[in-house]
């Protein structure tokens, strides 16, 4: 009974094979097509067992970053199809007369007008015109890939969607039809056309490259969603833009795991990589989400896990910009060619050059699958730097690192400040790259305490994925007054919520016994225009349960926006439904024991501290380190893909499961 | 000052201007700073000059500073735990919905800067709620006038003042609740920038807001050198013939835009205070010149305004200003551009919408017998670009608020929405066309409304530039029984149940003269 996690990077693929009672790892070099590496992958872990397989893919970002969708025609309200268009009616910046918005997925030629409306009330209007219809579905077929219908209020009412895909249906219409009202359930057409519209342009392509590799593998496939939880190529063929997003949720849902093994419950995730640093917030072990982001200018309303990025990382290029300041980031030297230490033509100086000149990588040595770093083409690309900033070359070097970790603890104060959380009661979890080597030193910047480095650092997203529970999300809007909702009615949607998880559940084969569902509403004061989310204590409701309801609102509103208004009016949104499979999860594996606390360094060189200046600082071997081993700073840890920097005056630890936690 | 450090402490001067905005749109509670975070905050060194600022909508650039001045000459001492409240346009005010809110920064017993907010409240009384009444002939009309008074004196809250403040305005605990989001929002950015003094200390810090000013100001003598020295006249119009005249004077790294020649100040409310007329200078060099410059007072420090006193453009008491952020600011744009195109002709585009078609509709609700309120703005076409079309339905220049979705307008108010589109054929032609400017019909359920408009180019479309066409002028209309009745672009109309408004905004001038029609030879 084998689950395997398999995260695709545009580097590496990450697969972690995980059976009740171990774990294993494999990496492997990325390929095009993604799924060769894949398949290649799994024969080579040679496991028999395999029962399960989770999937953390990119291809459909990757389509939309790269325009690659199918040709899609949207149906809409007569007097509406260029809502698609109009979006919110913001440009995308201040200044920039250049600017430009992303072209909308759908042309206006293929927005198609029909007679049709509904009132606020889910009330017709206006009937559908169903020979409207008709003549538009002559008009299609044969000519597009997939179609999207949005009509105006169709989340209180889908007769008219509903009808108007059958009609298209009746006319012979082959492609994919995808309706708002099964997509997204809720209020404001644009955010619902354009997730429809998302949805639909991706459908075709997600469905054959979820086909091929099932038929590849030859194992049940599940795929991780935006919302942190995985479902089956059913459900993902239905909701192809859930995919969007996903990449992130792999490496909360490991830093999770993780963290709550350990007892660290409290976490701010640090995922620094060559080109950007992502970072998001764990509290009381649940994964903090936002209902909305946008995928290359395109908003996507589906849940996704809340992860800010900013332009920073190891390959960041550092230069002086107009006004004579440092500025490291946000364009970056790439893979190709790369800082200049990696000879490969790249002369701009980076973070990456500015560690080596410091002594934080060993020069002439290889590291973590790359050729020997070249320390004079770091020198040289730092000098050019330093004259024209007048520093020296050691003082170019800190300051780049100092420009960078300004930009990243920014990043963790928008996530946690920003938020009204105090990153000081929080453990800084790294991963990636280059997180390991400014954790400490971030910590220390924003007064927290501790910093987890995991044992399994390198591959966290595949171990999120290999451990990841199945989620559905059900939503559905009910605008209405709270005191005088009518319980009957919230019931019966709820009801109704649960029959589709339930069939989905069966659908999948998941057994009645490891199935949860979580009722939640959606609230505001009457009057606002944002609404925040409460759990619903019970199924079915009882009158008393509303005042349980506001109650807990009130006091939700009081914790994220600092005050609460008792006397207002509570208005329902919306009605939520979380449906989750569990799944089995696996002991985190121990790792033997130190031969005794204090080891002995495999080596040691000068490392370059501002606070002490070079000092001849001793290099520990990751996988030297057993369960219990004891450090202190000054020291330099490398393992194989990253290498962990303990400045002076800190001290770190082993744990029972191999993962190094520094003390600030 | 190292460039380590200075980068650093930029970096963290914005941090905190951005921490501000965040704890105010935080805790506010009116939609309006919340959802359209129609607010900014900014950093400040002692003398009161700019160091860094977050805000949403460029009509706030730069225009603090004045709230700043406006409390320093109005305060004899500052104390620990102060906090000055202003809004008067004619004390550093922009209009009266604008609220700002100033404190000094104390480090020990030492000044170190000072910290400000700005927020559109909801309603801050006067003759109409939302308190921007286009029938306004003064200032009182449109509202409750705070000079810049201690609102908080040593940490304590100035009761009597407090309550005069919510006596006179149409929805006191909603304002209760933004006042307190500013508070918050302040006291966020004197702890922030107390951090910053121990780590860093003052005298450092001193030193660093006075070279990130020095390098903004070189950074933008070096921008202006692009613009070939010389003299750029240029004039543009509202509708009802008040005339913006800007002659641009480019010489020695320095330009003076002198406004001599502009209208005479209006009993109508579109005349603009003087930091309105800097907010509006202010972006369109940034704009046009480098979009990543530091927003710091170095930065402005280059360009002088000359703004005649009693004109549009520097109003004097009682003119009532309501509209001057709101359409003037964008005409005052439209001129700058207009002339700076003698002298950039490849890099200044034809002239967006320039309004912001404000919208304003109020009655009793027949569903529930208690009155209610809306405002919205509507985006229009942007003008076509050297290499660009413009772009399609959106806000340009000085705002940048988002719309309000249908689904939610027709659930909260009692109204339909009929038809939401791109007006076909608005956009200026060109080589690179003006975008198609919006219509927006709106049907009245059963009950009598009234409705206000504050909009503009509805006589005289968007000029086009280089040859292009201008953009279609925006046209508005009642329609009652299929007929259509044209209204004035300023006006306030009652509409009976059933009536339908409809707004079209205006199309976007044209950039380069259109594709000319194919020869003989080209068939």
């Amino acid at each position: 009974m084998v689950t395997v996690g398999i995260d695709v990077g545009g580097t590496f693929t990450d697969f972690v094979a995980c059976a009740p009672e171990r774990l294993s790892i494999l990496k492997a070099p990325s390929t095009n097509p993604p799924s060769l590496a894949v398949v290649r992958g799994i024969k080579k872990l040679g496991e028999i067992d395999i029962v399960r397989i989770v999937h953390g893919t990119t291809v459909a970002t990757n389509a939309v970053l790269q325009g690659k969708w199918a040709k899609t025609a949207l149906l809409t309200t007569q007097g509406f199809r260029d809502v698609l268009e109009i979006g919110r009616q913001n440009r995308p910046s201040l200044y920039d007369l250049f600017c430009v918005r992303p072209e909308p997925l759908v042309p206006r030629e293929r927005r198609l007008e029909v007679p049709e409306r509904l009132d606020a009330q889910g009330k017709i209007i206006r009937p559908l015109d169903e020979s409207a219809v008709r003549r538009l579905a002559k008009e299609l077929k044969g000519n597009v890939e997939s179609i999207a219908v949005s009509f105006l209020f169709s989340f209180l009412n889908p007769s008219h969607e509903r009808r108007a895909r059958e009609i298209l249906e009746e006319e012979g219409i082959q492609v994919p039809v995808t309706l708002s009202c099964e997509v997204l359930p809720e209020f404001r057409e644009y955010e619902r056309t354009s997730t429809t519209v998302l949805t639909a342009a991706l459908r075709p392509l997600v469905a054959t490259y979820v086909a091929d590799l099932a038929r590849e593998l030859g194992v049940r496939l599940l795929l991780m969603q935006s919302n942190g939880g995985i479902a089956g190529p059913e459900e993902i063929e239905r909701n192809a833009a859930a995919l969007l997003l996903s990449g992130p949720a792999g490496g909360a849902i490991g830093a999770r795991f993780v963290g709550l093994a350990v007892g660290f419950p409290n976490l701010i995730t640090l995922d620094m990589g060559g080109t950007s640093t992502d970072v998001s917030l764990i509290r009381d072990g649940t994964i903090t989400y936002r209902a909305e982001k946008e995928v290359a200018g395109r908003p996507v309303r589906l849940v996704t896990v809340d992860v800010h990025s900013v332009g920073a990382g190891g390959g960041s290029l550092a230069h002086v910009e107009e006004s004579g300041m440092l500025q490291v980031g946000p364009q970056s030297a790439g893979a190709e060619p790369g800082p200049a230490c990696y000879g490969r033509g790249g002369t701009a100086p980076t973070v990456t050059d500015a560690h080596l000149c410091l002594g934080h990588f060993p020069a002439d040595k290889p590291l973590g699958g790359l050729p020997p770093l070249s320390l004079p083409a770091a020198q040289h690309a730092l000098l050019q730097l330093g004259k024209k900033l007048g520093l020296r070359l050691e003082e170019t070097a800190l300051g780049i690192l100092e420009v960078a970790e300004a930009t990243v603890e920014r990043a963790i104060r928008v996530i946690s400040v920003e938020r009204g959380y105090d990153p000081r009661e929080y453990v800084l979890l790294a991963f990636g790259g280059a997180g390991p080597l400014h954790a400490v030193s971030l910590a220390q910047k924003l007064g927290m305490n501790k910093v987890l480095i995991p044992a399994w650092a390198g591959v966290l997203s595949a171990l999120g994925l290999a451990v990841a529970d199945i989620i559905h999300a059900y939503v559905r809007s009910l605008i209405v007054s709270l005191s005088e909702a009518p319980i009957a009615a919230i019931n019966a949607v709820f009801a109704d919520l649960k029959n589709k998880a339930e069939r989905g559940f069966a659908e999948e084969g998941i057994p009645e016994e490891v199935r949860e569902y979580w009722f939640s509403a959606d609230l505001r004061y009457r009057g606002q225009g944002f609404e925040l989310t409460v759990p619903v204590p019970s199924f079915p409701l009882a009158e008393e349960d509303i005042l349980k309801i506001s109650e807990e609102f009130h006091r939700a509103h009081e914790q994220r926006y600092g005050f609460s208004r008792r006397d207002e009016e509570v208005e329902l949104v919306s009605l939520r439904l979380t449906a989750v499979g569990h799944t089995e999860k696996p002991d985190l594996p121990k790792v033997p024991a130190a031969k005794c606390s204090a080891l002995a360094p495999c080596g040691q060189r000068p490392v370059l501290f501002p606070e002490t200046g070079w000092v001849k600082t001793p290099v520990y071997a990751r996988a030297s380190l057993g369960a219990g081993a004891e450090l202190s700073g000054p020291a330099v840890v490398e393992g194989p893909e990253s290498t962990i920097l303990l400045p002076p005056a800190t001290k770190a630890f082993v744990d029972a499961f191999g993962n190094l936690v520094a003390e600030v | 000052m190292d460039p380590i450090t200075l980068a650093v402490l930029f970096h963290a001067l914005c941090g905190v201007a951005e921490e501000m905005s965040a704890a105010l749109i935080r805790t506010a509670y009116s939609p309006n700073i919340k959802e359209r975070c129609d607010c900014s905050s900014a950093v400040f060194d002692r003398e009161g000059d700019l160091l860094a600022q977050a805000e949403n909508i460029p009509v706030h650039l730069g225009a603090m500073p004045f709230s700043v001045q406006a409390g320093l000459a109005a305060v004899d001492e500052w104390e620990p735990g102060d906090a000055v409240i202003l809004n008067d346009p004619y004390h550093g005010g922009a209009h009266l919905p604008d609220i700002t809110f100033l404190a000094p920064v104390f480090v020990g017993k030492e000044l170190l800067g000072f910290v400000a907010n700005r927020a559109h409240h909801a309603d801050v009384g006067g003759s109409s709620p939302g308190s921007l009444p286009p029938q306004a002939r003064e200032i009182f009309a449109e509202g409750l006038r705070l000079p810049p008074v201690k609102l908080w004196r040593k940490g304590h809250l100035e009761q009597d003042l407090w309550r005069l403040i919510l006596t006179n305005v149409r929805t006191p605990w909603e304002r209760t609740g933004d006042l307190w989001a500013q508070k918050a929002a302040v006291d966020t950015g004197i702890r922030r920038m107390q951090a910053l003094a121990e780590r860093y200390g003052v005298d450092l810090l001193c030193t660093a807001f006075a070279t990130l000013q020095q390098r903004a100001k070189e950074r933008m003598r070096k921008a202006i050198s692009q613009i070939p020295q010389g003299t750029y006249s240029f004039q543009d119009f509202l509708d009802e013939g008040v005339r913006i005249q800007v002659t641009i004077t480019v010489a020695d790294g320095n330009i003076t835009v002198d406004f001599a020649g502009t209208s005479e100040q209006v009993d109508f409310p579109v005349n603009a205070p003087v930091s309105v007329t800097a907010s509006a200078v202010y972006y369109a060099f940034r704009a046009l010149l480098d979009p990543e410059i530091p927003a710091n007072s170095g930065a402005w420090q280059p360009l002088r305004i000359v703004a005649p006193e009693g004109t549009g453009v520097h109003a004097r008491p009682p003119a009532p200003v309501g509209g001057g952020n709101l359409e003037l600011s964008q005409r005052i744009v439209d001129a700058i551009f207009g002339a700076l195109a003698l002298a950039l002709p490849t890099r200044v585009p034809a002239a967006s919408q320039g309004t912001m078609n404000n919208f304003l509709i109020g009655g009793v609700d027949p569903r529930t017998g208690k009155p209610y309120t809306f405002y919205e703005t509507i985006g229009g076409g942007m003008g076509g670009r050297p290499g660009k079309p413009g772009l399609h339905g959106v806000h340009t220049h000085m705002t940048n608020t988002l719309n309000t979705p249908v689904e939610a307008l027709e659930i909260a108010y009692p109204l339909r929405v009929e038809r939401y589109e791109l007006r076909d054929g608005s956009g200026g032609a060109g080589r690179f066309p003006g975008g198609m400017g919006i219509r927006r019909d709106i049907r009245v359920l059963g009950h009598k409304a009234v409705v206000s408009l504050l909009a503009d180019r509805r006589t005289r479309g968007p000029w086009g530039l280089a040859g292009g066409e201008p953009g279609a002028p925006g046209e508005d209309f009642l329609v009652l029984d299929g007929k259509e009745m044209r209204v004035p672009g300023k006006s306030t109309v009652e509409v009976s149940p059933e009536g339908i408004v409809s707004v079209r905004t205006p199309g976007g001038g044209g950039y380069g003269p259109p594709n000319p029609a194919p020869s003989l030879k080209d068939s």
